[in-house]
């Protein structure tokens, strides 16, 4: 049975019954998943299976949980991660209710792979079993035959026996060709054939096989990536090295082929032994990046052959920090092995030859830790962190109580992506109880973007054994720098203020506080003005702080102090005393409301201060006319040089508002019609100015109804109005109905007349609204 | 006069045009416009090859009475020679010999196909040409396949060439309404010759592209900008409009755009108008756009890319693959602008685009920062941004995925703490992707881990843990002691489904439903699991019900059985509509419930 024409037939039947969304996904997962968009599937799946379930479709909720194991174990080899999912999916493929989905024959395969990546040859047996048993059950026009066969001839390959796999995929070739009668199968099992061709040394086959398969266009991003991997490593194999190296893919373009990892890595090494590769950092990178995600995914067998060259090649480079963190990778990955082989004695290998090396490479350390750090940090070495961190590890047995060296080391390690050691080597200090506050800083920053619950430990340990107030004052002091990122004012504020207590030179902790305070009120625009009056006096004042006392000068009304930072900053303040109400251009003002941001258009009236221009849609309050202090630093930067005038003529800046001077209380009143005479319109503007109204209009190409002609449209026009609370609603609407008294056709006003009261007024504007065809 | 000669084509071309007709020239339009680029080529080969100028223009004509479309230039045209030559032999179109010769790159043709494409959608194909060099001899080539044709001189016109298709009927719909007009202002819209339909008298493609336009600026700049979009966007009206510029590297040039329409994650509107040398190569070169730009749109030109044989398509080569780099840059560049100089469109792209935007964000970390804080996602109490639902999460993210009944969702509820809808596109990827950028971490519920960080736990005394455990466990049940809001709720069961996978999976049931082999590598599984706890049962201490319990031992009072008994109930009723709980014997619970309520009542 073939899965895609059930996928045809149900995808249409999803469309015929509005289930549009559904149908996409049932055809967009597949694609995803053989190109490699590895997090559009993960974004996609959640929401393809609770779907499903919803419909109630158990053979839906099988097809998108199968290809979710697609992408997470075939492509992303997910090993020991998957298991789980693998084994309850062949569960719920194997109930009434997916009984004759053509998905669930997959699924068993999909656990066979599973325990493959786990650990291939050690699941040899059990692999060759399963599959056998499938096969048994379907012929080859299922869609499924390629893929158990497949699996069935890899599993043979992991066991040791390459001349039974490659019996088992000729006979498969001819059930194949015999039942479909297509000439061309080149694609048939093609990778697996490829691999025990070129494993029985019959390369020219292989080579020959694979330029076949990449000869046709139509083929998956990933699966092109694998086979010119392939090509790659038969032509090494050849000793054609040059064609291979041109062969082999770029660890930038291969890198999402997670189930190429071990093929991609010993084509480069057979590369870098016969000289036509660096064996550089960039090499030691894609190779380390690899061991890491191999590790982290439960590939554990894929895991130790990749660490087994990583070792090699980092001691070729002299990276003998590198290569030993490969050989504890392999180490660790021993007993979860099914069986461990020869892994053993690859380990052994890797571990002898690491202390051969290590031998061979002895350090010469410098006379005093001082005097190495400046070596290491020489500004004419290139960073090299492969290569410092022997030193820097030699160097701190030697001197292990110096302080910078410690920390140096634990960048190191951290720069080389070892961040647990590196958080280990100074959390060892701390516990020690005799870490200097930069230690402790530097441990606090590396946790703070770990999980909460390491940072909170942290803070704990910090608070138990650390004397100093200042010291103890950090952890709070990096959640207030956090929160400050996060604009979370008043946990900023509570956690700074500890080290502003702790440490009367903190000058940037008091900056960082001040900033924090302007969001409170007058009170915290005083507050700010201390701190600042602070870090003054401590001579750290720059002139960047002039922008957040402006900005609280102009809070509390303290204007000489404003108008001396405006001039310290140029802002082009005219010359003068007291309050600053000037006319400046427009801009954006940024107000946070809760946990909602408003952007509204203001008309800048100083430095600092703005009135919004906005008029909201009815029903909200509005914020029309309501006047803010916001920070003077622009949340967005100008149009480069190269800008269009367009862009520049739209370009306008955008401030974070601080703190509202004055709530204006304005309320919106809508109004709809035919579309006056410009004069008419624009007389109208001035007589409602006259009471403090603002008009606003919607755009042109208004169109509304002909109350005379149903069948035609008429110009129209929508006017928004920014009301003051000194005009009642029954005297703008008398207001409203005289100033358009001239007007071609009546104006409709529905909801003000409601408001007002006035049943027959409700039903006059009911009437113009529905004339209108409103 | 001469008589009429007949001949064949130097070429097989039955093979050939099956080829064409299946796969490459499968349309009118497409031969459209490989006529309107042969009558191009040859205007320039006659600037070319001739001194003398000339007023130079191609006009395309429908006839819908007799059913014809017919493209008339005055280029170069031909002699008898050259019909034979280039006309009537396949892959010898005069373009690229030209081309090699001058070293101009503004000749589109290239393959000499271009001409046989017409006779996939036409029964008769009449050429009437005059060449410049021999201005007083005039050919008529007319042919029904393409194979065969006849040629013989005829009465003398005006020098160039006028090709007239005898459209086949199924193609004639071509002539009637706007649908010529509307395809001719997309294919000539960058072709520096004007091109004229019928008899009106401005050209289709008089508005050049706006990047080519110097004098434009300012606010024209930016309406022709979007008008010239807006004729590329078919379905939706652009939004807001991003200029891609050459960059080193790459000779781009053109628009991008972003579609005003509500898309899903997983839309795919994408489309790309793609000109090389002035033509239309492809009008849905969508791969060159990244593939999580579902709403976005774009025309650019290009004389770096490189057409496949059918031109219909690009070649994947590396001028195609900086070609992709660079649109990409400029899209992300694009909308950092966008985002930065234009709020209002801003919104509007956020609002509409908000779901899509959740995947792109995780495909490129420039897209990430540039929208970390700005998208919403999906939660209980509405749509909040990611940094809101972290803060009011206390650094933590709670993320349901909505695969169990719903006692989680009423625990926050109580706690006011928002939850995201994990079951929805892109949110929880992207919440991870956001915990990794900003810090946090995010928890999800119904895995052991979010069960740790709802229910706190808390300890009891030995002997109170006893007697609620005597009073409350059924067998396979273990009692977990924690405090949680709300304090309603007493008491909350969690069904460990590795527990309950084991159970399936080592039942002698599912040796009926499975394979031998297939069961046995399931079981290897299984194995590693602890089945022993089936569920795990948290007390809530802080509850009133809970309270009095233990209170009750102190008192050893009989109620304590009955109420426990009631309790008990509870909580098979509330784990009756969590999704899985096939294990939970809700007949039972009932039963308890009623004879309880019947005690109560004696």
């Amino acid at each position: 049975m073939d899965i895609w024409n059930w996928v045809r037939d149900r995808r249409k039947q999803l469309v015929r019954d509005g289930d549009s969304r559904l149908a996409d996904l049932l055809y967009s997962l597949p694609g995803h998943v053989v190109d490699l968009r590895h997090q559009q599937v993960d974004a996609l799946v959640p929401e393809a299976v609770a779907r499903a379930k919803a419909l109630g479709d158990p053979w839906l909720e099988l097809f998108f949980r199968h290809w979710d194991l697609q992408s997470r174990v075939l492509t992303r080899m997910q090993g020991e991660h998957a298991l789980g999912d693998a084994v309850a999916l062949v569960d719920f493929a194997h109930t009434k209710e997916t009984e004759g989905c053509p998905q669930a024959v997959c699924t068993v395969q999909d656990l066979a792979a599973c325990y493959g990546i786990v650990d291939g040859p050690g699941y040899a047996s059990e692999r060759v079993e399963v599959t056998r048993e499938t096969l048994a059950r379907i012929d080859p026009t299922w869609g499924c035959f390629d893929c158990i066969s497949s699996e069935h001839a890899d599993a043979l390959r992991d066991g040791g026996q390459l001349e039974a796999a490659q019996q088992f995929l000729e006979r498969q070739l001819a059930a194949k060709l015999a039942k479909d009668g297509k000439d061309d199968l080149v694609r048939f099992c093609g990778m697996v054939r490829v691999s025990v061709l070129s494993d029985l040394g019959r390369n020219d086959e292989a080579l020959a096989l694979v330029d076949a398969q990449l000869a046709k266009k139509d083929d998956a991003v990933g699966r092109t990536l694998l086979r010119r991997a392939h090509r790659a490593r038969i032509l090494a194999r050849m000793g054609r090295f040059e064609e291979a190296r041109a062969a082999l893919p770029t660890w930038r373009e291969y890198m999402d082929a997670i189930d190429g990892y071990d093929l991609w890595s010993d084509a480069a090494l057979l590369l870098v032994r016969a000289g036509a590769l660096e064996n550089g950092v960039n090499l030691g990178h894609a190779i380390g990046s690899m061991v890491a995600r191999l590790d982290k995914n439960g590939a554990v067998r894929s895991t130790i052959h990749v660490a087994e060259r990583h070792v090699e090649l980092a001691l070729a480079r002299g990276a003998l920090w590198t290569a030993r963190r490969a050989l504890a990778t392999m180490e660790r990955a021993i007993p979860r092995l099914r069986a461990p082989l020869d892994a053993l004695d690859r380990v052994r290998k890797a571990r002898e030859a690491i202390a051969k090396h290590a031998t061979d490479a002895k350090l010469e350390l410098p006379e005093s830790a001082d005097a190495l750090l400046e070596s290491v940090f020489a500004e004419e070495r290139d960073a090299d962190v492969e290569r410092d961190l022997p030193l820097l590890e030699a160097a701190r047995a030697r001197w292990p109580e110096h302080d910078a060296l410690l920390r140096s080391y634990a960048g190191a390690l951290y720069a080389a992506g070892a961040r647990d050691e590196s958080c280990a080597v100074l959390e060892a200090r701390v516990r020690e109880g005799s870490a200097s506050g930069d230690v402790v800083q530097q441990l606090g920053h590396m946790l703070v973007r770990e999980d909460a619950a390491r940072f909170d430990a942290f803070e704990k340990l910090v608070l138990s054994v650390c004397e100093s107030e200042e010291t103890r004052a950090i952890p709070d002091f990096i959640r207030g720098v956090v929160a400050i990122e996060d604009a979370r004012w008043s946990e900023a504020a509570a956690r700074l203020r500890t080290m502003v207590k702790a440490n009367p030179t903190a000058f940037n902790t008091r900056r960082m506080l001040a900033r924090a305070r302007l969001r409170h009120g007058e009170e915290g625009a005083r507050e700010a003005l201390a701190l600042l009056g602070e870090v003054e006096a401590g001579g750290a004042f720059l002139r960047a702080d002039h922008w957040d006392r402006l900005a609280a000068a102009t809070i509390v009304g303290d204007w000489a102090v404003a108008r001396a930072s405006s001039a310290a900053l140029e802002l082009g303040v005219t010359d003068g005393e007291g309050p600053i109400e000037e006319r400046w251009e427009l801009c954006t003002l940024v107000i946070e409301d809760g946990e909602q941001t408003h952007e509204f258009i203001a008309g800048r009236t100083g430095p600092s201060t703005a009135r919004v221009l906005h008029v909201s849609e009815p029903g909200v309050r509005s914020p029309f006319g309501d006047r803010w202090v916001f920070d003077a630093r622009p949340l967005n930067s100008a149009p480069p040089e190269s800008a269009d005038d367009e862009t520049r003529r739209r370009f306008r800046w955008m401030y974070s508002a601080v703190h509202c001077l004055e709530r204006a209380d304005y309320r919106t009143v809508e109004i709809d019609g035919a579309r006056p005479s410009d004069a008419q319109f624009d007389q109208f503007i001035d007589a409602l100015a006259i009471h403090g109204i603002e008009v606003r209009t919607g755009g042109a190409g208004y169109v509304l109804g002909d109350p005379d002609d149903p069948s035609k449209k008429i110009d129209a026009v929508y006017v928004r109005l920014a009301v003051p609370a000194t005009v009642d609603d029954r005297s703008l609407a008398a207001l409203l109905e005289r100033e358009t008294a001239s007007w071609p056709r009546k104006m409709a006003w529905p909801a003000l007349a409601a408001a007002v009261g006035d049943e027959s007024l409700v039903a006059e504007h009911t009437t113009r609204s529905r004339a209108y065809g409103v | 006069m001469s008589d009429i000669e007949f001949r064949t084509t130097q070429v097989d071309l039955t093979g050939l045009m099956t080829v064409l007709g299946d796969h490459l020239y499968s349309t009118p339009t497409v031969a459209l416009r490989e006529l309107v680029q042969n009558a191009h080529d040859a205007i320039t080969r006659r600037r070319v090859e001739s001194e003398a100028p000339f007023d130079a223009r191609i006009v395309v004509r429908a006839d819908r009475e007799r059913g014809t479309l017919s493209v008339l230039d005055n280029g170069a045209g031909l002699t008898r020679d050259e019909v034979i030559a280039f006309l009537a032999t396949v892959g010898a179109g005069y373009t690229r010999t030209l081309r090699q010769k001058t070293g101009r790159d503004d000749l589109i043709g290239y393959f000499g196909l271009g001409f046989l494409s017409a006779f996939v959608v036409s029964d008769k194909i009449e050429v009437r040409t005059t060449s410049y060099q021999n201005p007083s001899e005039s050919w008529l080539y007319r042919s029904r396949d393409g194979e065969r044709y006849s040629l013989e001189l005829t009465d003398p016109g005006p020098v160039g060439s006028v090709v007239e298709l005898h459209l086949k009927e199924r193609f004639r719909p071509l002539l009637e309404g706007d649908e010529l007009r509307s395809l001719l202002e997309r294919y000539c819209a960058l072709l520096p010759l004007p091109v004229y339909l019928g008899s009106d008298p401005s050209a289709v493609n008089e508005v050049p592209p706006p990047w080519r336009d110097e004098s434009l600026a300012g606010p024209r700049l930016a309406s022709a900008r979007r008008a010239f979009a807006a004729r590329f966007e078919r379905r939706f009206e652009p939004l807001c409009v991003m200029p891609i510029e050459p960059i080193e590297g790459s000779d781009l040039r053109g628009l991008l755009w972003v579609q005003d329409a509500r898309t899903y994650g997983t839309s795919d509107n994408r489309n790309l108008s793609v000109f090389v040398r002035g033509m239309l190569l492809d009008d849905d070169a969508r791969e060159l756009l990244p593939s999580w730009a579902g709403f976005v749109g774009g025309v650019i030109e290009s004389s770096m890319l490189t057409p496949t044989a059918s031109r219909e398509d690009l070649q994947r080569d590396e001028r195609w693959k900086s070609a992709h780099a660079h649109i990409v840059r400029a899209l992300i560049e694009g909308l950092a602008k966008v985002a930065s100089s234009e709020p209002e469109a801003w919104r509007r792209v956020l609002l509409r685009h908000n779901e899509a935007l959740l995947g792109s964000a995780l495909c490129d970390e420039r897209l990430m920062n540039l929208l970390a804080n700005e998208l919403t996602v999906p939660t209980s109490e509405g749509d909040l941004t990611a940094r809101v639902v972290f803060r009011r999460g206390d650094s933590r993210a709670y993320v349901s995925l909505g695969t169990r009944g719903g006692f989680e969702e009423m625990l926050f509820r109580a706690l006011k703490t928002p939850i995201a809808a994990g079951n929805r596109y892109g949110v929880l990827p992207f919440l991870r992707a956001y915990a990794e950028q900003k810090g946090g971490a995010v928890v999800e519920l119904g895995t052991e881990e979010g069960n740790r960080h709802v229910f706190k736990r808390a300890a009891v005394s030995d002997e109170d843990k006893r007697w609620l455990e005597s009073l409350l466990l059924r067998p396979g049940q273990r009692m977990v002691p924690a405090r949680f809001a709300p304090k309603e709720l007493p008491l909350v069961l969690v069904p460990d489904r590795e527990a309950e996978l084991k159970a399936r999976i080592e039942s002698d049931e599912a040796d009926k439903r499975m394979g031998a082999a297939a069961l046995k590598l399931a079981r290897i599984y299984t194995k590693t699991l602890d089945g022993s706890v089936q569920a795990d049962l948290y007390v809530n201490l802080d509850s009133p019900a809970i309270e009095a319990l233990v209170a009750a031992r102190s008192r050893g009072e009989n109620a304590a059985d009955r109420a426990a008994r009631l309790l008990r109930a509870l909580v098979a009723l509330m784990a009756g509509w969590s999704e899985g709980s096939g294990r939970v014997d809700l007949s039972g619970a009932l039963e308890d419930y009623t004879a309880t309520a019947l005690a109560l009542l004696e």
